[in-house]
């Protein structure tokens, strides 16, 4: 903007804050701050603060002396000068009316602070000017304490808040720009922190009204401030005082102690509070020895003022207010936790342990009433992981002291725990108006949630006492048929269980408690309460889930039988309900850990069985999960004549099902009938999971039983493998629409068996399930066939599956692959390029192949003729799930960990006598120069590994690569010494992890880029 | 210089690897400065770390985890843990009645920095 109207420009700024349009307010930014960054941004700045009719002028003229400061690339000492003598004589003039000025007042100084931080090295005692100025000192302020209060007391409440207000903005500023380390230091010299101290002296004899609340935010910012000073320089505010001074309290904390008084006003003492916990909890080095002592009295002292303003909150009902006093007592408490743990038995720490289990004890539900216990819990937790982790402290402390004086300091340590213990407890009653839990529901459950995770930590603590007490009282509760109760402590039980079972060790010692829960009558008397009391049955359901061990031990076997009559009433009376599912679950659970036990249980269990796949109705998860539990369990009949009927039935009453619903062809079907014939599919996937062997087959069968097995299933006698492989052709060759869900569970189906080390229902043999993948991938590329290509993944991942855990059979062999290739792959090569989801599934194959056999494909002519090309063309892609199998392709193509000698020599006569090499590092810098940032991390590795396999032809191929990538003039070009300064970078790291510093700088500069991160995790 | 005020670590997730993708291709483009993105950038780290802490109360899941510690170290701050063998839970009680999720896994890193850190306060 070359010349401006001043009226036109105050006009901008009353629209600029007063206008709600986004449009205007964008045009108007950006025609004033042309004009602020323009050489006439000083004058404009002086005309605008001048303007005394309106304040949003006069703040905008502050706004434009910081951009016109920010623009300066370097002012001389004398414009620093003039800079703040002009911003101080506004501040003054402006100070008059402090009340309506004070943002403008308060933006000048932020303009001294900005000229103090950019031009310390001239302008280095900001408060010493601003309180000379103020004054009108004609001398230099004297650095002594006493003569900077005898001048501060001249001065008014306006000028001293004004200092005050400066002291927190140069500290604030500090912490939000990035400062030099010494800027910390001249905060000292320079008397910064001196005469804020002088002020906080002067304010500790009489505070002016209105001065309170801005001193202590002062103090706020100041506990960041020495935060970062100390962190960053040497510089350090012990006691809150500069280093050499030792004095019982500081002036600052003098002042803010004085705030602890019940006759202040409730903001202030809640502001003081909120100060107080900043300091020990940012940088509790602030309070000396004296101090954090003198602070613990004045909060738990009795009659002090802590006990007397608790009892005030209380009464006056005043919740924020009291969690942030509870707030400040915890942060004291944990500062001194190891002290506090040790002295548990003197009355002193009893008194203050006291008061805070009367907090945690505050009436009402936890989230709705009251969040005290919820903010007191975290601090109990980390007292009784005192207990724990430094036990060693404990045998110390009592190696000099009598056993009973041991014993009585562990009874006392016990006695509050049990008592925080009863109150936690009581407080996660679910509550009784279902109103208030509805509303509160997920929080509260987060709130039971660590409970119980405080409950787990006391057990390591009491250890089997404490299991024994809470399930003494769960019998009791049985006894008295208090279900309320009953619930929370079944749900505190079963989550410590759930904890202690994962060691079996553990496990066990807890037999006998969980007996005598059971010999209580815990099953008949949920199973004879209603059903409406959804939590009492959740949380029973939990419970039976973690006591699987029990059931497993010979002590628990018998209560099986109730267990599953329980179970299984819940979910056939809930079928489509949360409980049911729930229900399924824990039924799956039992039936795979206790299959041994509940083979008796077979009979039974086909009827619910049959019934369950006959009612679509029925959740479709809770039909698959029955159909692995029943097979779980049939699998451990260990006679495969058994076993192989066991299937073939289920088989026959799933292919029933099929055959009933399922028309001509699935795209006539509706949406929920395919879920139910989609589920039954899942049905099969589910049984060929759970007739896997379940361990080492040597310790599951005897050697006559694995003879008899590889026979059986030889010869199939039931033809068990063909019905499956007759649904699966059913369903696959049915409908375009469903193709995908339907090939997905197929080829599951055809997975289940492989690396299974004896013949099984569903161990196929090889040919046949190749023999279905060739077909269905024909199928899938044909045009208007039923199968959709979306399925092909599926397909290829079967293979993987296949190379993964065939790689060293015999049968898996060069020949076959090549053959299988040939078909799936080499005759549909464009077409599998077209799709980012094909050329994914099959370089991952690739890479797969490679890794675990690659003597598979690399002695494959079409190995170099179509892999490699597709391979090449997988560089190219944008998108990360292909670059990651590319890259994994390239990789374990160049280490080629598990290549014999003659697939090496294979590889290496590859890429070194062939162009292949070339080709490739031409194709990896293009694509890693044009990659994104977030992908980069997809081509270290192989850079890595290129140059420590191929360090004599690497130089050559990035070379002719850069060269040629120059010709191409496509994107940033790249300067010839540019590209040979990274070469050779490269060839000097020789692979190790600098190359990826190398790299990554690299592809900055190419891009024109920066690094945005100042670390690496 | 001073310290970074916020941990960079979240960074590294998908939604921050996509952001810094972003301020990528408006720098290309000419239309922000790289100032800018870094500044962007910093406003990230502060905005994840604050919804993250408890307090905000927006991350109600919890994972737990049992295994075998492989490595530990605490080094410039940061401690990092290798742990094999892992069952993990994961309990979202905004979703269920906090019946947990189970998964087992090989290996499982943990890098933890403290929450207590100067700048973050």
């Amino acid at each position: 903007m070359s010349s401006w109207d001043i009226e036109a420009v105050v006009q901008s700024i009353e629209t600029l804050y007063s206008t709600n349009d986004p449009e205007k307010v964008k045009s108007i930014q950006h025609s004033l701050q042309d004009l602020q960054k323009s050489s006439d941004g000083l004058k404009l700045a002086e005309i605008l603060i001048n303007t005394e009719s309106s304040s949003n002028c006069q703040f905008f003229g502050a706004l434009t002396y910081t951009v016109v400061l920010n623009s300066s690339d370097q002012l001389t000492n004398e414009d620093v000068d003039q800079f703040v003598e002009v911003q101080g004589d506004h501040i003054l003039r402006l100070a008059h009316n402090l009340s309506p000025n004070l943002f403008i007042i308060r933006k000048l100084l932020s303009n001294v602070s900005l000229a103090f931080i950019k031009y310390s090295n001239h302008f280095d005692s900001p408060m010493k000017w601003l309180l000379r100025i103020i004054t009108g000192a004609v001398d230099e302020v004297a650095g002594d304490s006493a003569e900077q209060v005898e001048l501060l007391n001249t001065l008014s409440r306006e000028y001293l808040s004004i200092l005050i207000y400066f002291s927190s903005i140069i500290v604030e500023d500090i912490c939000k720009l990035e400062c030099p380390n010494r800027i910390h230091e001249l905060v000292v010299s320079g008397q910064t922190f001196g005469i804020t101290e002088s002020i906080f002296r002067l304010l500790g004899g009489n505070i002016p009204n209105g001065l309170e609340v801005i001193g202590l935010d002062c103090i706020n910012s100041w506990v960041t401030y020495t935060s970062l000073a100390e962190d960053t320089s040497i510089v350090r505010y012990p006691n809150f005082e500069v280093e050499g001074t030792n004095t019982t309290h500081s002036v600052i904390l003098s002042f803010l102690f004085k705030h602890f008084n019940v006759n202040l006003d409730s903001d202030i003492i809640n502001k003081a509070i909120l100060v107080a916990t900043e300091i020990i909890e940012i940088n509790p080095r602030l309070l000396n020895h004296e101090s954090r002592d003198y602070l613990k009295l004045r909060m738990f002292g009795q009659d002090e003022f802590g006990s007397m303003y608790i009892r005030n909150l209380i009464d006056e009902g005043f919740q924020e207010e009291l969690l942030t006093l509870v707030s400040l007592f915890i942060a004291i408490l944990r500062n001194d936790i190891l002290h506090l743990a040790k002295t548990v038995d003197t009355d002193e720490t009893r008194h203050i342990l006291s008061m805070l289990v009367e907090l945690t004890n505050v009436p009402g539900i936890p989230v709705e009433d009251e969040q005290i216990s919820d903010l007191t819990l975290e601090f109990w937790e980390e007292l009784a992981n005192v207990f724990i982790d430094d036990e060693e402290t404990f045998d110390v402390l009592f190696s000099n002291r009598s056993k009973e004086e041991k014993q009585s300091f562990i009874s006392t340590r016990n006695s509050i725990f049990e008592e925080i213990c009863y109150i936690y407890w009581n407080k996660i009653h679910i509550p009784s108006d279902p109103g208030i839990f509805n509303s509160i529901r997920s929080e509260f459950l987060h709130y039971r949630s660590n409970v119980s995770d405080f409950f787990i930590v006391i057990y390591s603590l009491l250890k089997e006492p404490f299991y024994e007490k809470l399930t003494d009282n769960i019998c009791t509760e049985i006894a008295n048929r208090n279900l309320i109760d009953l619930e929370s402590s079944l749900f505190l039980l079963y989550k410590v269980t759930d904890d202690i079972s994962y060691l079996e060790s553990q496990s066990s010692v807890l037999l006998k408690y969980i007996q005598r829960i059971f010999n209580s009558g815990l099953l008949s008397l949920i199973s004879n309460s209603s059903y409406n009391n959804y939590h009492l049955y959740s949380t029973a359901i939990n419970f039976l889930s973690s006591v699987q061990f029990f059931f497993k031990h010979e002590t628990g076997t018998g209560s099986l039988s109730e267990v599953f009559d329980l179970l299984f009433r819940v979910l056939l009376h809930d079928s489509k309900g949360s409980l049911s599912l729930h229900c399924s679950k824990t039924i799956l659970k039992i039936c795979q850990e206790c299959r041994e036990k509940l083979v008796d249980f077979l009979p039974n269990l086909e009827q619910l069985l049959v019934e369950m796949l006959r009612n679509k109705d029925l959740d479709n998860m809770i039909r698959q999960r029955m159909v692995n539990s029943y097979t779980s369990i049939g699998r451990c009949v260990r006679y495969e004549k058994q076993f192989g009927e066991i299937v073939k039935n289920e088989l026959v009453e799933i292919n029933d099902r099929v055959k009933y619903t399922l028309p001509i062809s699935l795209s006539s079907v509706e949406d929920d009938m395919f879920d139910y014939l989609l589920s039954l599919l899942s049905c099969i996937v589910e049984m060929g999971k759970a007739s896997q062997i379940p361990n080492e087959v040597d310790e599951f069968f005897t050697p006559e039983q694995q003879q008899f097995t590889t026979s059986y299933w030889r010869e199939d006698p039931l033809q068990v493998q063909s019905l499956i492989f007759s649904i699966i052709k059913q369903f696959s060759f049915s409908s375009e629409k469903f193709d995908s869900l339907v090939t997905e569970k197929c080829c599951l189906i055809l997975k289940s068996g492989l690396g299974e080390s004896i013949p099984g229902p569903f161990v196929f043999p090889l040919p046949t399930i190749l023999e279905y993948v060739v077909m269905k991938v024909e199928n899938c590329i044909e045009p208007n066939s039923p199968s959709s290509p979306s399925s092909i993944p599926f397909l290829y991942s079967l293979i993987e599956s296949i190379v993964l855990t065939s790689s060293s059979s015999q049968e898996l062999s060069s020949e076959l692959m090549t053959s299988l290739l040939l078909s799936i792959f080499d005759s549909h090569f464009q077409f599998l390029q077209s799709d980012p989801d094909l050329i994914q599934c099959c370089i991952s194959l690739f890479a797969t192949i490679l890794e675990k056999k690659p003597s598979l494909i690399v002695h494959n002519p079409n190995f170099s003729n179509s892999i490699i090309p597709f391979a090449l063309d997988g560089l190219l892609a944008k998108e990360l799930f292909v670059l990651k199998v590319t890259s994994k392709f390239w990789l374990t193509l160049l280490t080629l960990k598990k290549g014999n000698m003659q697939d090496q020599t294979t590889v290496k006569n590859l890429m070194v006598e062939s162009p292949v090499g070339q080709v490739f590092v031409y194709s990896l810098i293009k694509s890693f120069i044009n990659s994104t940032r977030s992908n980069l991390d997809c081509y270290y590795q192989v850079f890595r590994n290129l140059i420590s396999k191929y360090p004599t032809q690497f130089k050559t191929w990035t070379t002719t690569s850069f060269e040629k990538l120059q010709l191409e003039k496509e994107g940033r070009t790249i300067e010839k010494a540019t590209s040979d300064k990274f070469i050779s970078k490269l060839v000097v790291s020789r692979g190790m992890r600098s190359a990826n510093d190398v790299l990554k700088s690299f592809w900055l500069e190419s891009n024109g880029l920066i690094e945005f991160n100042s670390r690496s995790y | 210089m001073s310290a970074p005020a916020y941990y960079e670590l979240y960074r590294r997730s998908t939604i921050g690897t996509t952001l810094a993708d972003a301020l990528d291709t408006l720098i290309s483009d000419e239309k922000i400065q790289p100032q800018l993105a870094m500044r962007i950038l910093h406003n990230f780290d502060r905005i994840v770390s604050e919804l993250l802490k408890s307090e905000a109360g927006i991350a109600k899941s919890k994972l737990t985890f049992k295994g075998d510690l492989h490595t530990y170290r605490f080094c410039d701050d940061v401690w990092t843990f290798i742990i094999k063998n892992v069952l993990i839970k994961l309990t979202d009680v905004s979703t269920n009645d906090s019946n947990d999720n189970e998964i087992n896994v090989d290996k499982f890193k943990i890098v933890a920095c403290n929450s207590r850190k100067a700048g973050d306060l």
